[in-house]
């Protein structure tokens, strides 16, 4: 039992380490770019003092400065292995300078996989779990000043200027204060010091106005993302981290090994219970899904749509939305299991994000900068965010409103990641025929509307009716009409709006004309010679096969579930 | 010998420091802000500009024509307070003398001179800053701003009241301690703020419908002119636009402070009329708005709002039964009428058609001469793109104005001095401690900027105090 303790309390931390490495850095890689995207860190001495003037505002400008290295998400996944290992050690050493001993250490692991927990949801932010790394290791330097005078003046002015620097967590800091004081030297004027602190709290909290918003006073209003949260989920957790301390104190003298191994066992088994339960996949998958848009990288959407079907509806955007960008979209949009015209977009109180992402690159840039501010003001509470500033600036260079789009780029010059982004986009606007040849920017100049008309998310098809009618040549927005066309079954419009091209019709298109022509009565024979005759056989084998398998949707989706027939006849939205 | 080394050492270590090329240059320095030919007023803080381009120093000598500062820094000057007042203090001119070190060549501009205006400027402004943004909005706030100390303080971030928005902060005549603004959302109200008091006002009542929205303190601080708008939003799909705030019908009312009723009439409640942005004259007598045909409403760009006149009655609260149109505003759209404090003149916003013209490029002060019915656009005030909002101090001697000369997109705050003559000088941006720095990197708009004679005895405790208890109007 004996080694077995002893071995575990040198293994456990680096199994934490290994384990939260790989789970974030390669399970929840995208969850780490997501929300690295959707923050900002300026290298500017502005932006902290702005930051760090805050309740809270140390850790959180610490941790947004860590947060901007999830762009790398190995190395992302390494900084929350870190934390959280280094909250384990700093329980773990607070547990032992308090017992003397390593009574009950596996306590030590809770609010690490607490927090970890907590990190699965990606609207927790790491600033809280920075902020108890923080606490913990604040209470131990404090306890190994021996000199009685100056550990209470280090309480009383530390645990302050703690709670200024980190918010709410410094209570974590305070209760391992008094535990060890109490624990060992029982010193009054530590004990003295700490009470001091709490009455100062108290009046700052009264006196200064962010007493009125309880989140702030907390949290300092960043360890979630929104002001919404909670608290009390806070309150747990520090709790949770107070109980870790406090029974080993209390059960020092009764705890055996084989009393450590038995927690131990506790720990792991509460900890594979719960973080599997808590793993996301669908978010994952849902942001991996996004940030791949967001890059323009349309066919690893489309062969991560291939491997597994999009589980959501923004995903289902995303693939789409690929699939029309790669001129895939005629002929297989039927590829992929689709249910209806709410695969294509989502109306504006819905989503901001992936629809954001739909208007920008079929040209409707005014309307996708909308988009990109209002998700900058919601999503991102208090703070800007690398896929909005990037994306405002593009929209503001593409409408050519250049003085927006420089102050845009010009602050995301003073990031680690966007800085050559934002210097290639300054170049290019330097000159505006450069931006009319990009292959991108350029085509978006060409493909805005001409004309203003009302817009209304909640009729992106009559949107894209406009937008086609005042610019044929917009082939994106074209496509995406008809893939609304055919997943509102809406044939007749589909019909009317068709191009037959001199190759010939994709795929899709082809069944869907097919259909038309045979409502119509309409001769094969009479049509032109680039329309595949083969089409229309296929067509009747389908019908045929209908009638046999008397309207049985598995029985036809086995051979027919890739045909637009197969879509008109049994899915239903 | 050692004596003889460090001697050497000196003299070489001088060189180095003063190898830089001299050169001087006819051009006027690249300074921002830029404070070539703006005039100040005695009272106002250190005028501190950064150079908008790379630099290893700046040095700039500051000279009344008795007296100088010198003042150097690396990338702008900073100015010593002391220093900078005891040269306003007896000063009617600034010349202002840059040499900017880059690439180890010093260039010395051409100097450059401000006007001192002994016109002192009120305490300070205040203003609401907020993003620039669409429906939705993140963290904004009332704050007020030391003219003389360069000192920003916070009156109310919506941080601390569940995210609400705040907006229509207004002044009776600049005076702080009779003041109100609105806060929307959950638990909202019209703040009202009168000479150490505040209650929370639910301004909606059945005969209104809608909470009052835009603000104009009578004179004498007794009754607050308003207008009540049902307020849409469409947003533009082609470049040149962005977005439209329009409205679906608008009445004035006036709120009676001492009696706490909200007075409407028929006449301002016209059914085939807008009425909205209401303004009382300087005696108080005259109650300016601006009114539209609705039928014109159903397209947008057709709408016109021409200015418009009522008598007003303090003593009784009464309005006249005659509106007299003061300018139909030639073919374009006037709004945000502002009477001079001291009866001279009304400043309007003039923009193509429309009500909200600060998303309207083409918008432009115009200036209306009550004495001789003279009206003319500002062009010393004007530029190429969007002026919008703007107030008079206390006594009529400066404005302050809403422009997005900068970047086409935030707003930044100008003040301009007027003379005797109704001549309005360059105006001049906000002064800023570390300008450069604070309005390149600030993404938010300031909004409705108004002097204040003092600074706003009302803290947030107080405001969020206030919030717990709205107070129901009744309509008369």
């Amino acid at each position: 039992m004996k080694q077995i303790d002893k071995y575990a309390r040198l293994a456990l931390p680096v199994l934490l380490a290994v384990a939260a490495w790989l789970f974030f850095g390669v399970l929840y890689r995208w969850h780490l770019l997501y929300f690295e995207g959707n923050q900002l860190f300026f290298w500017t001495a502005d932006y902290a003092r702005e930051t760090i003037g805050r309740l809270g505002g140390l850790g959180e400008y610490v941790t947004r400065f860590l947060v901007q290295f999830y762009h790398l998400p190995l190395l992302g996944g390494a900084i929350v292995a870190l934390m959280l290992v280094a909250l384990q050690q700093g329980m773990q050493r607070v547990i032992q300078r308090a017992t003397s001993s390593n009574a009950l250490w596996p306590l030590s692991y809770v609010p690490s996989i607490y927090y970890w927990v907590l990190l699965c949801d990606e609207d927790f932010t790491p600033v809280g779990l920075l902020a108890m790394v923080m606490a913990v290791w604040v209470a131990i330097g404090f306890a190994r000043i021996n000199n009685g005078w100056l550990r209470s003046v280090a309480t009383l002015v530390g645990l302050l200027a703690l709670w200024l620097a980190i918010g709410g967590a410094a209570v974590v800091a305070l209760v391992a204060v008094v535990a060890i004081e109490l624990a060992t030297k029982r010193d009054w004027r530590v004990l003295a010091s700490a009470a001091i602190t709490i009455a100062s709290v108290a009046v700052i909290w009264h006196i200064h106005p962010w007493h009125l918003s309880n989140l702030l006073m907390v949290t300092g209003g960043t360890y979630f993302r929104h002001l919404d949260v909670a608290v009390d989920v806070f309150y747990k957790l520090w709790a949770a981290t107070a109980v870790a301390i406090i029974v080993p104190i209390v059960a020092a003298r009764f705890v055996r090994e084989w009393i450590n191994v038995v927690a131990l066992v506790a720990v792991i088994g509460a900890a594979v219970a719960t973080l599997p339960k808590h793993y996301d996949a669908n978010s994952e998958d849902t942001m991996a899904y996004y940030c791949l848009t967001r890059n323009g990288r349309w066919n690893e959407v489309i062969e991560r749509a291939r491997k597994h079907d999009p589980q959501t509806r923004p995903a289902m955007i995303c693939l789409n939305l690929s699939l029309v960008m790669t001129g895939q979209s005629g002929e297989r949009l039927f590829d992929f299991p689709q249910y209806g015209p709410a695969g294509l977009f989502m109306t504006y109180d819905e989503d901001l994000i992936f629809c954001g992402e739909v208007l920008f690159n079929l040209g409707f840039v005014n309307e996708a900068q909308r988009y990109a501010y209002e998700m900058m003001v919601t999503y991102s509470y208090l703070q800007r965010s690398a896929f909005t500033m990037t994306r405002l600036a593009e929209t503001n260079m593409i409408a050519g409103r250049y003085e927006v789009a420089r102050k845009y780029l010009n602050a995301l010059k003073n990031t680690l990641f966007y800085r050559s982004w934002a210097e290639n986009l300054l170049e290019l606007m330097d000159t505006p025929e450069a931006i009319d040849e990009h292959r991108m920017y350029g085509k978006l100049r060409r493909n805005q509307p001409v004309h203003n008309f009302p817009f209304f998310s909640a009729k992106f098809d009559k949107m894209l009716e406009e937008m086609v009618d005042q610019r044929p040549n917009n082939r994106e927005a074209y496509e995406y009409l008809m893939a609304f066309y055919l997943l509102y079954k809406n044939v007749d419009a589909f019909a009317e709006r068709l191009i037959i091209p001199a190759k010939g019709l994709p795929r899709a298109y082809e069944e869907a004309f097919a259909m038309v022509c045979r409502i119509n009565r309409v001769n094969p024979a009479t049509l032109p010679a680039n329309i595949n005759r083969a089409t229309f056989e296929r067509l009747e084998r389908y019908i045929r096969a209908y009638d046999m398998s008397g309207n049985n949707p598995e029985v036809m989706n086995k051979d027919w579930g890739r045909s637009y027939w197969f879509y008109t006849n049994f899915i239903r939205f | 010998m050692r004596k003889s080394f460090i001697i050497i050492a000196l003299t070489v270590a001088l060189a180095a420091c003063t190898s830089a090329d001299k050169r001087t240059s006819d051009q006027l320095p690249p300074i921002f802000p830029d404070y070539a030919g703006v005039t100040v007023p005695v009272n106002i803080a250190p005028l501190n500009f950064d150079v908008t381009e790379p630099a290893q120093r700046v040095e700039a000598t500051i000279s009344n024509g008795s007296e100088q500062i010198e003042v150097k820094g690396r990338s702008g000057v900073s100015i010593l307070p002391r220093k900078w007042r005891a040269l306003l203090a007896e000063a009617e001119k600034l010349t202002v003398t840059v040499a900017v070190t880059a690439d180890k060549v010093r260039t010395e501009y051409a100097p450059f001179e401000i006007e001192v205006s002994r016109d002192s400027i009120d305490y300070g402004l205040c203003y609401r800053r907020v993003d620039p943004g669409y429906e939705y909005y993140a963290r904004m706030g009332l704050y007020y701003y030391d003219l003389g100390e360069n000192e920003e303080h916070i009156l109310i971030e919506n941080t601390l009241m569940g995210s609400s928005c705040v907006n229509c902060h207004s002044f009776a005549k600049t005076n702080p301690s009779r003041m109100m603004f609105h806060i929307r959302g959950k638990n909202g109200g019209t703040l009202l703020h009168l000479d150490g008091e505040n209650a929370l006002l639910n301004t909606k009542t059945e005969a209104t419908k809608v909470s009052c929205v835009y603000p104009s303190w009578h004179p004498d601080g007794r009754y607050i002119a308003y207008s009540i708008n049902d307020i849409k939003q469409t947003f533009h799909n082609v470049p040149s636009q962005i977005l439209d705030v329009y409205d679906h019908w608008s009445d004035v009312v006036i709120y009676d402070t001492e009696t706490g009723e909200l007075n409407t009439y028929p006449i301002l409640s016209d059914t085939t009329r807008f009425e909205t942005f209401p303004s009382f004259s300087a005696d108080g007598r005259t109650l300016y708005f601006c009114s539209a045909d609705p039928k014109a409403a159903e397209i947008l760009p057709e709408v016109r709002y021409e200015l418009c006149s009522v008598e007003f009655d303090p003593a009784t609260g009464e309005v006249g039964d005659q509106i007299t149109t003061v300018w139909d505003g030639d073919g374009a759209s006037l709004l945000f009428p502002r009477a001079s404090y001291d009866g001279r003149y009304v400043m309007v916003t003039r923009s193509a058609y429309g009500t909200f013209p600060i998303w309207h490029k083409d918008a432009d002060l115009w200036l209306i001469d009550l004495r001789t019915g003279e009206r003319r656009a500002l062009d010393e005030l004007n530029s190429d793109n969007t002026e919008s909002y703007h107030s008079w101090n206390s006594t009529s001697r400066w404005v302050v104005f809403s422009s997005r000369r900068i970047d086409g997109l935030h707003t930044r705050p100008y003040i301009a001095h007027v003379d005797d003559e109704g001549r309005f000088s360059k105006p001049f941006l906000l002064p800023h401690d570390r300008p450069l720095e604070w309005y390149d990197g600030l993404m938010q708009s300031y909004n409705i900027p108004e002097f204040i004679s003092g600074p706003i005895e009302l803290s947030p405790s107080d405001i969020l105090q206030a919030e717990a208890g709205a107070v129901e109007l009744n309509a008369r």
